[in-house]
């Protein structure tokens, strides 16, 4: 995942920072023989996040562990904290007490929420929490342990843009209108498909998302060019903006110092963890389409039913997407394909001028089918890479 | 005195019946026959000049003496006819022995010249008052301490001696650990020290990271270190002054030393011309660790190394005044070129395409950092009772930092073009001067670091500058500050002096203006004991951004007060008392109490982008005693114990913490012996001290990783996990102590002195700690560190001629 990338370039980062300046440390003597740390008092640790699209909100309390390692006794992955008092305070005088944990993961309090836009204070009925975009809300547990708390301002963002679309890669702009967006520090954007999801965090939105990449010739000014070489037609993806709050951002985003004082990403008092809020911006589904203008696009039709190899397939190709991969392994031909039994397949092949590999996958099952394709004049002819059978596809 | 009558010339003049005038007999002889004796008449001269000479003349038979006049003459009556012996002593003279003739009733005339003789007198040992034992007499400013170049020798170190390593071992004065050559004074942060060369500030006195002092020992004749409540002549800093002073040079002609150890070698060559109106000295460094290792392991493993050259001379004018020339340079280089990197790619195998793994750990550093230092200084006498001094000073460091492989780049400088000067008057029981002082400084920072995480050219982020108009992202400052000052040094009495002064300084681009009071009084109780307070304010608007918690002082970002960045500042009170317990000896006890205002240090690293300030500020005090006993060179011994009690507390946002160097106990014993008459020259340093603080850890605890669309929370550790730290500074490193020695033999080759020496740093390889990391995969969970300097044995040959 791109997440843990990044995660990877910025350790690797200060490796190579770190043993730069090794030298400088050239007489530090010997690694001293370790010691068993200290026994401490665990710390509240918290977990939630206001999101304004949801009736549901949910507030994790758990307290540290001493370890990850290997522990046969009671700590293990978790330690739930069931009898925290969980109150959440708008700026309104309204508050919402969380009576006690609920059912499913321990340490997790859920409490229902209604979302007013309208700038009025609002109804609900009794504990349920008024969430008003662009108000500040204030988080206070209490533990045995000590008590922790945290506020956020929820980012006004107006009505989420969450319809279905076709976009054709060779034609179409996906725009967002950023002077919409009130009270964000900064977004967080995500790309979705089959393969992979990749997020990034940016501190300011440019109005495009998506520009036509058959005249891109470089990845300035639109703001999904992170995850070109994903970016397939003939499937379907989803393009998603979120506007995020400083703590959330600052979860996510901020930097590792050996030497600092501060729990990385921390914003609570009395414990450790997050409170935020995000607010979807655009969450679309784009089924990605293209101008059909080479041989190798568009529908075919198989000639028979194949346990392995689809009925019918949808194809696209061009060379502005995706972007160039290293090793000549770039997909040069994508798309949606059907099996005789109804099974929705994705298709990538590699390979240039009249020979493919295919690669036919169900997204939603373990189904992963290898094949040889090549094209003559009208006809394609797919075989099996492990079967052997044989399907001849022709256009309608 | 020698008996020559060789070498005595004898002048005889006989003249007859010269009758005695004038002279007076000295002595009465006895009674003799008048028909049997005669008289005797003669005077001494001094050969060469015919001066008349005081001695004491003997006659032989009969035994008589008498000493001759103020004109030189003798007289003896009644002397028996005939030849007798005669004898002149003198100091300072050759004795005469001679024989004259004497005749009856007549009166022999004699006449001698007598030969001077050069005087060697017994050697005559005399002892000037130490500078100490004369600052304790007319100076009120407690808290100052002075170590010579010969005490700084004496000190053992690793390779060669360090100027500002010794002096963080004085009271008051504590190290971080072993690796930092910065300190902190009395609870003050490492940048709050004006360090100074010939009076020109420096920036960034350090090599290496501060594992050593910038200043080369030959070239330096002592260091003066005021540890707090310095009067009005100094501002700028929060905490202490190091007044670091140029070896001058007074021998005639030209003379050098070279150095060879185990890290660097240094020259040195000095000399005096024109009847020593003339002189100057300069000595140059480096280390070659670097081409050691390269040497040894056939690769660049250590690829670093520093340099620098000193200068200072001096023109004595006609007019009686001095022009003045000091001049430093430096430079610390870690550059090392990968050539390893192998690009990623698909080559045609034996059996079909073959990926190639790529090899992109490209590990290309280039980093370097500098001091430029130049000062003129005009020193003019204006009569018995004024002197003036001027001085055009300019300083400046920067620092390089780049890792292409990383999009990592850092660059950094600091300058400052400095006047001033000082008119001081001393009248009855009055030393006024009054004095002013204007700098203007620049400081750019431009840093470039990959962020986002995306793309390699996409997303890479220079630090904004709210400052900067033109489009690029450098930071840059460009102050301004002029200051006046006044002190009077008064005497009201024999056991009273009184130092007071008023220091106003404004600094452009901040519009500050303060006025900060200076005041020492000193009470001799007795001539050797004497009781002080001294007090004042402090500003400072020049300041290094670092993270004060880091054990290593490797980058230091200075940036200048503005209206986002105020100025700090710091209050002092300080009580002492002095008993000097022999002219070598004196015990010095002082408490202190400080407060800061408005310090500041660099926010967390949260995207800067977010985050509301470069800089998060507070404030703070500190207060101790520190205690001095400290012997003076005697018969070849020398050395101090200095033990400091400190408690350091730093404030912000409500809470308070202790800062990383709060050292509660902090104790040196340095001791050298060198006898004029001996060969050897021995030195040790005992270290002994509690540990400093370090931000420990609370646990760990699990991410989660959050779908803002579908409103789920993945599951315990679904974004992986974190250390928790505990309360900043909330723990403390183990004990510290240490024993270094020192043996020097000093050998007399030709016209040379040849000095081999051997240093032990930590004879005894203590392990003490630097830095802790916690593993958190073990259960319990282990505390894991790397330990300060190890036993580390260093040798060289110093040579002098």
């Amino acid at each position: 995942m791109k997440r843990v990338e990044r995660g990877l370039r910025r350790a690797r980062r200060l490796t190579s920072i770190a043993r730069a300046l090794l030298p400088l440390g050239f007489a530090s003597g010997c690694e001293l023989a370790g010691t068993t740390a200290p026994d401490v008092e665990p710390r509240v640790v918290v977990h939630a996040v206001l999101n304004p699209t949801s009736s549901q909100q949910s507030v994790i309390v758990e307290r540290t562990l001493k370890s990850i390692g290997p522990n046969p006794g009671t700590e293990g992955l978790y330690e739930p904290i069931g009898d925290a008092r969980v109150v959440i305070y708008g700026e309104r005088d309204d508050s919402v007490v969380v009576a006690g944990q609920s059912s499913g993961l321990p340490g997790t309090y859920r409490l229902q929420s209604v979302t007013i836009t309208d700038g009025s204070a609002g109804t609900a009925p009794p504990n349920v929490l008024r969430l008003r975009p662009g108000e500040r809300y204030r988080l206070r547990v209490e533990t045995t342990l000590g008590v922790v708390s945290g506020q956020t301002t929820i980012p006004v963002v107006g009505p989420v843009d969450g319809a279905r679309r076709t976009f054709n890669l060779d034609h179409d702009t996906l725009r967002v209108d950023p002077t919409r967006v009130r009270n964000a520090a900064g977004f967080l954007l995500r790309h979705e498909s089959r393969m992979n999801v990749s997020e990034r965090f940016v501190t300011s939105l440019g109005a495009t998302l998506l520009r036509p990449l058959a005249s891109v010739d470089d990845d300035e000014g639109w703001s999904f060019a992170f995850a070109h070489e994903l970016v397939l037609p003939g499937v379907p993806q989803n393009f998603i903006v979120v506007a995020v709050d400083s703590n959330y951002f600052r979860y996510n985003e901020a930097g590792f110092d050996p030497f600092g004082d501060e729990t990385r990403g921390n914003t609570l008092t009395g414990g450790v963890g997050l409170f935020g809020s995000v607010a979807p911006v655009l969450a679309k589904t784009l089924d990605l389409t293209a101008d059909i203008d080479t041989p190798i696009e568009g529908a075919w039709t198989g000639d028979r039913a194949s346990l392995t190899l689809p009925i019918t397939m949808t194809l696209y190709a061009s060379p502005a997407y995706p972007a160039d991969q290293p090793f000549d392994l770039r997909i040069t031909t994508s798309g949606t394909a059907r099996m005789a039994g109804g099974r929705r397949l994705e298709v990538t092949a590699t390979g240039s001028g009249n020979t493919r590999a295919f690669t036919f996958i169900d997204p939603n099952a373990p189904f992963s089918v290898q094949a040889q394709g090549q094209l003559t004049g009208t006809t394609l002819v797919v075989t099996d890479g492990q079967s052997g059978e044989r399907v001849t596809y022709r256009k309608p | 005195m020698r008996r020559s009558q060789a070498a005595l010339v004898i002048g005889m003049l006989v003249v007859s019946s010269i009758p005695s005038t004038g002279a007076a007999a000295q002595g009465v002889p006895p009674r003799q026959a008048a028909e049997l004796s005669g008289t005797v008449v003669g005077s001494l001269r001094t050969v060469g000049t015919g001066e008349p000479v005081r001695a004491d003349v003997t006659l032989e038979r009969p035994r008589r003496a008498v000493r001759t006049d103020s004109t030189g003459r003798f007289v003896f009556r009644d002397v028996p006819a005939g030849r007798v012996r005669l004898r002149v002593v003198s100091f300072g003279y050759e004795p005469v022995d001679t024989s004259i003739v004497v005749r009856q009733r007549d009166t022999t005339t004699i006449v001698l010249d007598v030969r001077r003789l050069p005087q060697s007198l017994a050697p005559v040992r005399t002892v000037a008052k130490a500078p100490e034992r004369v600052r304790f007499e007319e100076q009120a400013t407690p808290s100052v301490v002075t170590i010579t170049g010969n005490e700084v020798r004496r000190v053992p170190a690793i390779g060669e001696t360090d100027v500002l390593r010794s002096v963080a071992l004085l009271p008051g004065v504590v190290a971080r650990n072993d690796f930092s050559a910065g300190f902190n004074v009395r609870g003050g942060e490492a940048d709050q020290n004006l360090v100074l060369l010939d009076g020109i500030p420096i920036y960034n006195p350090f090599h290496l990271g501060g594992l050593f002092g910038t200043f080369i020992d030959k070239a330096v004749s002592g260091v003066d270190v005021i540890t707090g409540a310095f009067p009005s002549r100094y501002g700028g800093r929060l905490s202490s002054v190091i007044d670091v002073k140029s070896l001058e040079e007074t021998r005639r002609g030209a003379h050098g030393a070279a150095e060879v150890s185990l890290l660097s070698s240094s020259v040195f060559g000095g000399g005096a011309v024109s009847d020593g109106r003339l002189s100057w000295n300069f000595a140059a460094r480096r280390t070659y660790a670097d081409k050691v290792v390269q040497w040894l392991r056939g690769r660049n493993d250590f690829p670093y190394h520093f340099q620098d050259a000193q200068f200072r001379g001096r023109f004595v004018l006609p007019s009686g005044g001095s022009l003045g020339l000091t001049a430093y340079a430096g430079k610390d280089l870690l550059y090392h070129v990968d050539d390893d990197v192998t690009e990623g790619g698909v080559i045609d195998g034996p059996n079909g395409p073959i990926i190639v793994a790529v090899d992109d750990e490209d590990e290309t550093v280039k980093f370097d950092w500098g001091n430029r230092v130049v000062g003129l200084t005009l020193d003019q006498p204006l009569g018995a009772h004024t002197a003036l001094s001027q001085r055009l000073a300019y300083t400046g460091f920067s620092t390089h930092f780049n890792l292409p492989a990383e999009d990592v780049s850092l660059r950094q400088s600091v300058r400052e073009l400095q006047l001033n000067g000082v008119v001081t008057h001393a009248r009855d029981r009055h030393t006024l001067s009054l004095g002013y002082e204007a700098a203007a400084y620049r400081t750019a920072y431009r840093e470039k670091l990959d962020i986002g995480g995306g793309r390699d050219d996409d997303d890479d982020v220079d630090f904004p500058d709210p400052l900067a108009t033109d489009g690029d992202t450098t930071m840059r400052q460009r102050p301004a500050m002029a200051s006046l000052f006044v002190q009077d040094q008064w005497k009201p009495s024999s056991r009273w002096l009184v130092t007071g002064g008023l220091r106003g300084e404004y600094v452009g681009g901040t519009d500050w203006l303060g006025l900060s009071p200076r005041l020492s009084v000193k009470y001799f109780a007795s001539p050797t004991l004497a009781f002080s307070a001294a007090g004042g304010r402090y500003a400072q608007w020049m300041r290094a951004m670092r993270n004060e918690d880091l054990p290593l002082r490797v980058f230091d970002l200075w940036v200048g007060s503005d209206k986002g960045i105020p100025v700090s500042t710091s209050t002092h009170l300080v009580l002492g008392a002095e008993k000097w317990l022999s002219d070598a000896r004196f015990l010095r006890i002082e408490g202190y109490g400080k407060t800061y205002g408005d310090l500041a240090e660099p926010a967390s690293t949260v995207d800067p982008r977010i985050r509301p300030s470069l800089l998060r500020f507070y404030d703070g005090r500190s207060y101790g005693i520190d205690v001095y006993l400290r012997q003076l060179e005697r018969q070849g011994f020398s050395g101090w114990v200095a033990y400091s009690y400190g408690v350091t507390t730093r404030e912000r946002n409500g809470l308070s913490y202790w800062p990383a160097h709060d050292r509660r106990h902090n104790a040196n014993i340095v001791a050298g012996y060198a006898p004029t008459e001996s060969r050897w020259a021995l030195g040790s340093h005992l270290g002994i001290a509690t540990g400093t603080p370090y931000t420990g850890w609370a646990g760990v605890m699990n991410r989660y990783r959050y779908d803002p669309v579908r409103n789920i929370w993945g599951g315990p550790r679904s974004d992986g996990y974190e250390t928790v730290r505990g309360p900043r500074n909330g723990e403390r490193f183990p004990f510290y102590w240490r024993l270094d020695l020192s043996a020097e033999r000093r050998f007399e080759v030709g016209g040379a002195s040849l000095k081999p020496y051997l240093n032990i740093v930590n004879v005894f390889n203590r392990k003490n700690v630097f830095l802790y990391t916690l593993d958190e995969t073990e259960n319990p969970p282990l505390l894991k560190g790397a330990s300060q300097f190890p036993l580390i044995p260093s040798f060289g040959v110093r040579i002098d001629w």
